[in-house]
């Protein structure tokens, strides 16, 4: 007998990294935010487990200054999530229906404590979250519900909800609401359209949102690149420079290149003098976008283009990209493997000298760090349960 | 394998060089009870000659090269007074003697005997078996997924209550590596309106559960085992009707009647009907200002109807046929579907629906020539189906849809869908039977199908999916008398054809016609060392395959299910060792089991958004210890004690484990299967409380089931763990059977009104109550 209701609800959101299958019900959550506990410096998720019973993991930790790492101090979670960081707590966005933040913060020891949860019924999970204050978050949904939804990040309430009907295509059988990022009083988020064959439409969609009205402003395209598919949580898809000029990655169609599209501050249009041509820069499709200090910038590549969601084993490698001249570095190193790349590619800022990022790959499971003096990459830890999806530095 | 192959081949060999022997004359005959059952293990005894034999599951039996003359024969059954004839065997000449054996009036639990003459028998069969004997459930209104659940080295985890998907674990492998059969053939092909999660009980004579092992007469494609449906198989007219009622409004009605005709023709019909409301309360949540506030919810949208109607036109035992009949059976099921699979979003208007009718013929003849059986059975099912998932309202679980939640897109459970999909599948086996010599049978067992699909999707409509599968088997079983040995050897022989689709990978739209197809060999041997009448020992082995099914090969498209034609078969090496021990008063049994699969099909989680595929990816292995013992305290209370302990761990390494080429999850305990169980029955039977016939029945019964971690016990801080808790599922009920055919019963389902699940967050009924009465006529 067919049952239609199984693995449905995990499809259609898959490029929120791994976060298909196995939702179910969460632990019994505190409702009293706990404060955060200062001696926890990081917070670092990973997908443990191995098929047909795998989940996500989360803990804190004090320092980076281990060799290995395993999830023995780490909550476990009933469903595969993304993860958000702001202040000293992290925010886990679980798949499934309906779309749940749980939100914990740290005790001394680095164990998670739940500090609350969010449910918004209809939506199969929350895609991209962006925190504005103590107070203001807003959270894109996915799932059908044409809605940002404005939530207290303290007491994980509900405060509002931006209508996104405006933007809705009727011909569209599905849309995805994306990545985020706020500046100037203006919400940008990615939308991407689908028609009945499951094709991106050959456009890139950004949404921008009015805050101080909760509004829809416009909705405005671009059609040198696409697909603006990138929730941020796992791989990342907008950028903000310290100019304060907003990057945003399109992944791209059979018809329009991969690339990098450019809203320039004080502005809520594309920059029409830029467009950073991925594929002819570097030779291929990319994906991802991550931006540091003095323009250092990277992306990953596809490396067999028939095979972008890597039903063959991984298929993505790490370049570098110069976002000012458009143009790549390449590879930044042929010593590493192929990575996950469409499931996870992060890039973090650990100090003035280096970059932290996710190798995870069939032959090992990684942080790596990048030095930004010399461009020389190392195994900085060895995750040994499992591929990291999320990691940020705590405030 | 070639050491597997050794020992069957070669008793196969010596089998067939066994010079056959000229047949003076031969006797043959079938032996029932006053009900018109057919007994089995009947012994039939010609003294003067000191030839023996025994009748099979159809009560049939037949002694061959016999010389000319005049006997007694004596049949003698536990149970049943002995009956003698005097017969004239005569030359060239095949005699015909059926007798009806009486229950012998001076044991009062003769019934209860009887009973144990069919199952029992069957249970003592080389492979590992289990064997339920439905006909003493007949007055109760227990389901056939509850009865199968309380036996040993079975797990059934549900979904929910009536209608609810039910997956069985049989020593470890579950879901499409065990299949299931009535009367020999795929349940899986009748259709959804004859599954086992809704089959009454009444229609059945016992469940045959094959652990690891399965016989050729099957023609299964099994990874773990099969489980074969024997329906009630009378000679006599009578009329069996039931209907039950209970709790969430659930109405279960059930007739079989069978009916000579005239001397040529005899009909049949079976029918039954199943609904409920399935309205029982759960732990919810519903939001407020988006904080998740604790509800108890009835839940509103689970109904489940389903019927099923069959009619058989048959003639009646002739010299050329014990049967040939045709049959036409309709059935259907309608399903409201209310929660994705882990019980956290309420649906409020999805439904699945399906019909199915089936068309058929089916002949059977036994003792053709002395020695010769024949069993052939040809369907045609046409099957459809029809998803409806079209609402854009969003329900919470107080039954509301709130216009906030109101989506632009997407269904409730996944894409917008309202797909029809019309199927035709046909079937077709030959079971041939051939008595060697008075020890030893060869058995051939022929099932092929054909799957054709068609959906009513443009993108798929011009790749209709057809899948022709064969599955072949000969079986050769010996007994060897002077050392109580029976052997059973078989080998079988697995075959698929595909001609289907596959999309693109490169740009996720594209379709192309495909085609596969694969060849598979199999072994098997089971041995039964009787020590003494009451003591057994058992071993067996199967190289055992499962071929992929269409949905794996060919996927959903409408559910982005990627089709995957080059899936190679599942296979594994079960091996099981057993024991048994039985008397009158009380009996024993303890089975080992082994399992070690590999190429098992899997779907890995994607990052893609529009697609998940099959795959062979995973391998396992499983350990494990069943047992069960009976007492008769007092000839009139029994006590039934299973338990059952399995390990089932990973044997896939790193990279296809998708653990990042680490073999750390190698040899780890599979996470979220149940590996301790246990049940147990306390049975009381008094004949004669008002009436001399008349039979009062009281039993309580309880299911345990340790905790089990859902995701690996490895992973994460031990105080976070996420469990299944420990289960204690407990039931009680009377009966009592008046001796002019009516009974009436009622029964409290989970007594303690404990919270129940067979899965993570899925809850099951509460404390529910049924009342069932039935009616038989002969």
């Amino acid at each position: 007998m067919k049952k239609r209701n199984k693995i449905k609800a995990g499809l259609g959101y898959g490029a929120l990294a791994a976060a298909l299958l196995f939702g179910s019900c969460s632990k019994k959550d505190n409702p009293d935010p706990s404060p955060g506990n200062a001696a926890v410096k990081y917070a670092i998720s990973n997908v443990g487990g191995a098929y047909p019973s795998q989940t996500t993991y989360v803990q804190g930790l004090a320092n980076l200054d281990i060799t290995s790492l395993d999830n023995k101090n780490a909550a476990e979670l009933a469903s595969f999530s993304s993860q958000w960081t702001y202040n000293e707590a992290v925010y886990l966005t679980a798949f499934g229906a309906p779309a749940t933040i749980n939100k914990y913060t740290f005790d001394a020891s680095g164990r998670a404590v739940a500090a609350g949860k969010l449910i918004v019924p209809g939506a199969n999970t929350f895609s991209s979250i962006e925190f504005v204050s103590n107070t203001e978050a807003y959270a894109s949904v996915g799932g059908g519900l044409a809605k940002v939804i404005k939530f207290d990040p303290s007491s994980l309430q509900i405060t509002g909800e931006i209508d996104l009907s405006s933007v809705v295509k009727p011909d569209a059988l599905s849309i995805y609401y994306l990545g985020m990022k706020a500046r100037d009083g203006k919400l940008f988020m990615g939308v991407s359209y689908f028609d009945a064959d499951f094709n991106p439409y050959d456009t890139a969609y950004v949404v921008v949102i009015d805050l101080s009205q909760g509004k829809v402003e416009k909705l405005i395209k671009d059609e040198r690149t696409a697909n603006i598919f990138l929730a941020g949580s796992s791989v990342s898809g907008f950028a903000l420079a310290a100019n304060g000029d907003l990057y945003i990655q399109g992944q791209g169609t059979a018809n329009a290149p991969s690339g990098v599209l450019r809203i320039k501050k004080g502005e809520t249009n594309f920059d029409t003098a830029y467009f950073f041509d991925l594929k002819a820069a570097t030779g291929k499709d990319c994906s991802g976008l991550y931006l540091f200090d003095n323009g250092l910038a990277f992306t990953a590549q596809i490396q067999d283009p028939a095979d972008a969601y890597e039903m063959n084993g991984p298929n993505y490698r790490y370049y570098k990209i110069d976002l000012g001249n458009k143009t790549s570095s390449g590879d930044i190193s042929a010593a590493l493997p192929n990575i996950f790349g469409s499931s996870t590619s992060i890039m973090r800022k650990l100090d003035d000298a280096s970059v932290l990022f996710v190798v995870s790959s069939s032959s090992e499971n990684a942080l790596y760090s990048y030095n930004i003096s010399d461009g020389k990459v190392a195994r900085k830890i060895t995750m040994s349960s499992g591929t990291c999806t999320g990691f940020d530095k705590l405030k | 394998m070639s050491r597997f192959l050794t020992a069957p081949l070669a008793a196969l060999l010596f089998a067939l060089s066994l010079p056959a022997t000229a047949q003076v004359a031969a006797l043959t005959g079938v032996v029932s009870d006053a009900k018109g059952q057919p007994l089995q293990a009947v012994s039939v005894h010609i003294n003067t000659q000191e030839r023996r034999g025994t009748t099979d599951e159809n009560g049939r039996y037949w002694l061959y090269d016999l010389s000319p003359g005049t006997y007694l024969v004596r049949f003698s059954a536990v149970g049943f007074a002995p009956a003698e004839k005097e017969i004239d065997l005569k030359a060239h000449d095949t005699t015909r003697l059926s007798v009806v054996l009486q229950t012998d009036s001076r044991t009062l639990h003769a019934v209860t005997v009887v009973s144990r003459s069919n199952a029992a028998v069957a249970r003592e069969q080389p492979e590992n078996i289990a064997v339920i004997d439905t006909r003493k459930y007949y007055n109760r209104p227990e389901g056939t997924i509850s009865l199968l659940n309380q036996t040993a080295g079975i797990k059934v985890r549900q979904s929910g209550g009536v209608g609810s998907e039910a997956d069985v674990y049989l020593n470890g492998l579950s879901g499409k590596q065990v299949k299931f059969f009535i009367d020999g053939i795929p349940l899986q092909f009748m259709g959804a309106g004859l599954n086992l999660n809704i089959l009454p009980i009444n229609i059945i004579d016992r469940i045959e559960i094959y652990k690891g092992v399965v016989p050729v007469k099957l023609g299964a494609d099994a990874l773990g085992g099969a489980i074969d449906i024997v329906t009630r198989n009378t000679i006599k007219d009578y009329i069996d009707a039931s209907y039950s009622f209970g709790s969430f409004n659930t109405h279960q009605a059930t007739v079989n009647l069978r009916k000579k005709i005239n001397p040529l023709l005899f009909a049949s019909a079976t029918a039954f009907f199943n609904h409920s409301d399935n309205s029982y309360k759960v732990d919810a949540e519903i939001p407020v200002a988006g904080r998740p506030v604790p509800y108890r919810a009835r839940r509103f949208h689970d109904a489940y109807t389903n019927y099923y109607g069959n009619v058989k036109l048959g003639i009646n035992p002739r010299k050329w046929a014990d049967e040939l009949s045709v049959f036409t059976a309709l059935s259907a099921v309608n399903q409201q579907i209310q929660n994705d699979r882990f019980m956290r979003q309420a649906y409020g208007r999805v439904t699945y629906a399906e019909r199915n009718w089936n068309n058929g013929i089916i002949y059977k003849k036994s003792n053709i020539g002395g020695r010769f059986s024949v069993n052939a059975y040809l369907a045609q099912n046409r099957v459809y189906r029809h998803y409806i998932d079209t609402s854009l309202n969003t329900y919470l679980w107080d039954g509301t849809a709130p216009a906030q939640y109101r989506r632009s897109g997407g269904g409730e459970s996944g894409p917008l869908q309202n797909s029809e999909t019309d199927i035709v599948n046909t079937l077709g086996r030959l079971n041939l039977h051939y008595q060697v010599n008075e020890n030893a049978s060869l058995t051939a067992n022929v099932l092929a199908s054909s799957y054709d699909q068609q959906d009513n999707n443009p993108a798929t409509k011009p790749f209709p999916v057809k899948l022709r599968k064969k599955v072949a088997g000969l079986g050769f079983e010996q007994e060897f008398p002077s050392v109580r040995l029976t052997s059973i050897s078989s080998v079988k022989y697995y075959d698929f054809t595909t001609q289907g689709y596959i999309i693109s990978l490169a740009d996720n739209t594209s379709l192309s016609a495909a085609h596969a197809e694969k060849k598979r060999w199999g072994i098997s041997e089971a041995l039964r060392w009787r020590i003494r009448d009451s003591l057994l020992l058992k071993a067996s082995y199967e190289y055992a395959t499962r071929l992929p099914d269409e949905a794996e090969l060919f996927g959903i498209y409408a559910e982005r299910t990627y089709p995957n034609p080059a899936l190679l078969p599942e296979i594994s090496h079960n091996i099981n060792l057993g024991v048994q021990y039985s008397t009158a008063v009380a009996g024993a049994e303890l089975n080992g089991f082994y399992r070690r699969a590999d190429n098992i099909i899997y779907a890995p989680p994607s990052s893609s958004p529009f697609f998940i595929m099959y795959k062979n990816l995973l391998k396992g292995q499983i350990t494990g210890l069943d047992g069960e013992v009976y007492y008769r305290i007092i000839p009139t209370l029994k006590l039934t004690v299973n338990a059952t302990w399995q390990n089932y761990i990973s044997k896939t390494d790193g990279v296809d484990a998708g653990a990042g080429g680490t073999n750390n999850y190698y040899n780890e305990r599979l996470p979220n299967i149940p590996f301790l169980f246990s049940n147990g029955e306390l049975m009381y039977g008094k004949p004669g409380v008002f009436s001399k016939r008349d039979q009062l029945s009281v039993w309580y019964n309880a299911g345990y089931t340790h905790w089990f971690y859902l995701y690996w016990a490895k992973d994460g801080a031990a105080s976070q763990k996420l469990k299944i808790p420990e289960q204690v599922a407990q039931g009680c009920g009377v009966s009592y059977a008046f001796r002019d055919g009516y009974a009436v019963s009622f029964s409290v389902n989970n007594l303690a009104d404990a919270k129940l699940y067979d899965n993570y967050g899925v809850q099951r009924p509460g404390r529910s109550f049924q009342v069932k009465i039935r009616t038989f006529i002969q």
